[in-house]
């Protein structure tokens, strides 16, 4: 190396890449992250709402019984029509009550966060996690400390991040781990530089529930059970396992 | 209707994503692994900014998490330690015509940096930063980057007169290139 023009006119005469970066992906994957958020302002809103209408459409749930003060206003002669359709209603719900039970399961099964966008911390599987054990590496993006519950696997989508299949939350063997620390703490300061390697997690198995359809580009990635700062239980998802 | 964060994204793949894609590589040594980093990064970015980003504002923010990325990755990366070696040298027993060899010789050197003095490396004389900006980058010390600098050039130059050396020998030996 003659000097360092010479050092820059190398460097400059490197090609460039051949392909391009897929936009689509990017925006999915962005709008993905963003996502949670958004959800969480919807279902507080949405529960907010159901509290609100509530008193006045379900009969048992205000003190001040407003059913009987609608129906009497609008006279006796059209007290019979509501109770009359109530009837299949009933039926109609309980036959839901099992479909929303079953989507409420895999709702809460799927919903969970991606690790970089939620804590600032990238996971990552160090080895194949396919033995039921391996080392886990946790890296700082920003600042964090928390405490591990408990590490299992959830199947994610290479390039989307999509949760393809993710553990039972109802399964016992998560159940247990709730808030146990079993791992212990972890914190760190962020920059991307400070990191912590747990070797030899032996894996949480649980029955799985699916989350979305299959895809070829699926591999597993860490789904850590974790306890923040303010002591909330967390599951956050970090990144698919690459094999080679 | 597309969010105008939408936009920005798109904006800035189209005038700038070759240019961080190359940036990646030149840290990374593997244009498929860069691409990844460039996407990984791009995706945490947008998915953490707010609304009122320009182009510019956002390039640099992506910068900063691809060299993030690579940093990390290298930190941990024992595959990485393992594919590298071979990538150079695959990419040594390919080269063509002088030009391409030679490019891809040097693509191979900047390999057998550290990867902090490859980034900084790179940034000083590839993307023609300044000692201070490379420092806010890669969020150490001036003196660092001035540190990282000084040995990566030596260890350059070092490499350099190792292959110049070996080149003469083959020359001079019976049978050899000349």
């Amino acid at each position: 190396m003659s000097g360092e023009d010479e050092l820059r006119r190398r460097l400059q005469e490197l090609p460039g890449p051949a392909g391009r970066l897929d936009v689509d992906a990017v925006v999915e994957r962005a709008r993905k992250r963003r996502r949670p958020k958004v959800a969480a302002v919807t279902a507080a809103a949405t529960g907010a709402g159901v509290l609100i209408v509530a008193p006045f459409v379900v009969p048992g749930l205000s003190p001040m019984s407003p059913s009987s003060t609608v129906m009497s206003e609008q006279g006796a002669g059209q007290e019979a029509a509501p109770e009359q359709e109530q009837a299949p209603a009933a039926g109609q719900d309980s036959g839901g009550d099992a479909g929303a039970a079953g989507a409420a399961q895999a709702a809460e099964a799927c919903a969970i966060e991606d690790a970089e966008a939620a804590i600032g911390v990238d996971i990552a599987f160090e080895d194949d996690p396919g033995d039921g054990t391996a080392d886990v590496a946790f890296t700082f993006l920003e600042d964090a400390s928390f405490q591990v519950d408990g590490i299992g696997v959830a199947l994610v989508e290479r390039g989307t991040g999509r949760i393809i299949e993710a553990p039972d939350p109802a399964d016992t063997a998560v159940d247990r781990l709730l808030g146990s620390g079993r791992h212990g703490s972890i914190e760190g300061e962020g920059g991307g530089t400070d990191g912590t390697v747990m070797l030899g997690v032996p894996l949480v198995l649980a029955a799985p529930v699916g989350c979305s359809g299959g895809s070829d580009h699926a591999a597993p990635a860490p789904l850590v059970w974790l306890t923040d700062a303010s002591g909330a239980q967390r599951v956050v998802v970090g990144d698919p396992y690459r094999i080679g | 209707m597309a969010a105008r964060w939408e936009l920005v994204v798109a904006e800035l793949v189209a005038e700038r994503g070759d240019a961080l894609v190359r940036y990646a590589m030149l840290l990374s040594g593997d244009e498929e692994e860069a691409r990844d980093m460039v996407q990984d990064a791009l995706a945490a970015t947008f998915g953490r900014l707010r609304n009122g980003f320009e182009v510019e504002q956002a390039e640099a923010y992506v910068r900063r998490a691809i060299a993030n990325r690579f940093l990390d990755r290298a930190r941990r990366g024992q595959r990485w330690r393992r594919i590298a070696p071979l990538v150079g040298e695959r990419e040594r027993l390919d080269s063509g015509s002088t030009l391409t060899g030679e490019r891809l010789d040097m693509a191979a050197r900047l390999q057998r940096l550290t990867p902090r003095e490859r980034a900084c490396i790179v940034l000083r004389y590839d993307e023609d930063r300044t000692v201070e900006q490379i420092a806010t980058e890669l969020g150490i010390s001036a003196g660092a980057v001035k540190r990282y600098l000084s040995d990566a050039l030596r260890k350059l130059r070092g490499i350099l007169e190792r292959e110049q050396g070996r080149l003469q020998r083959e020359e001079r030996a019976p049978g050899g290139l000349a």
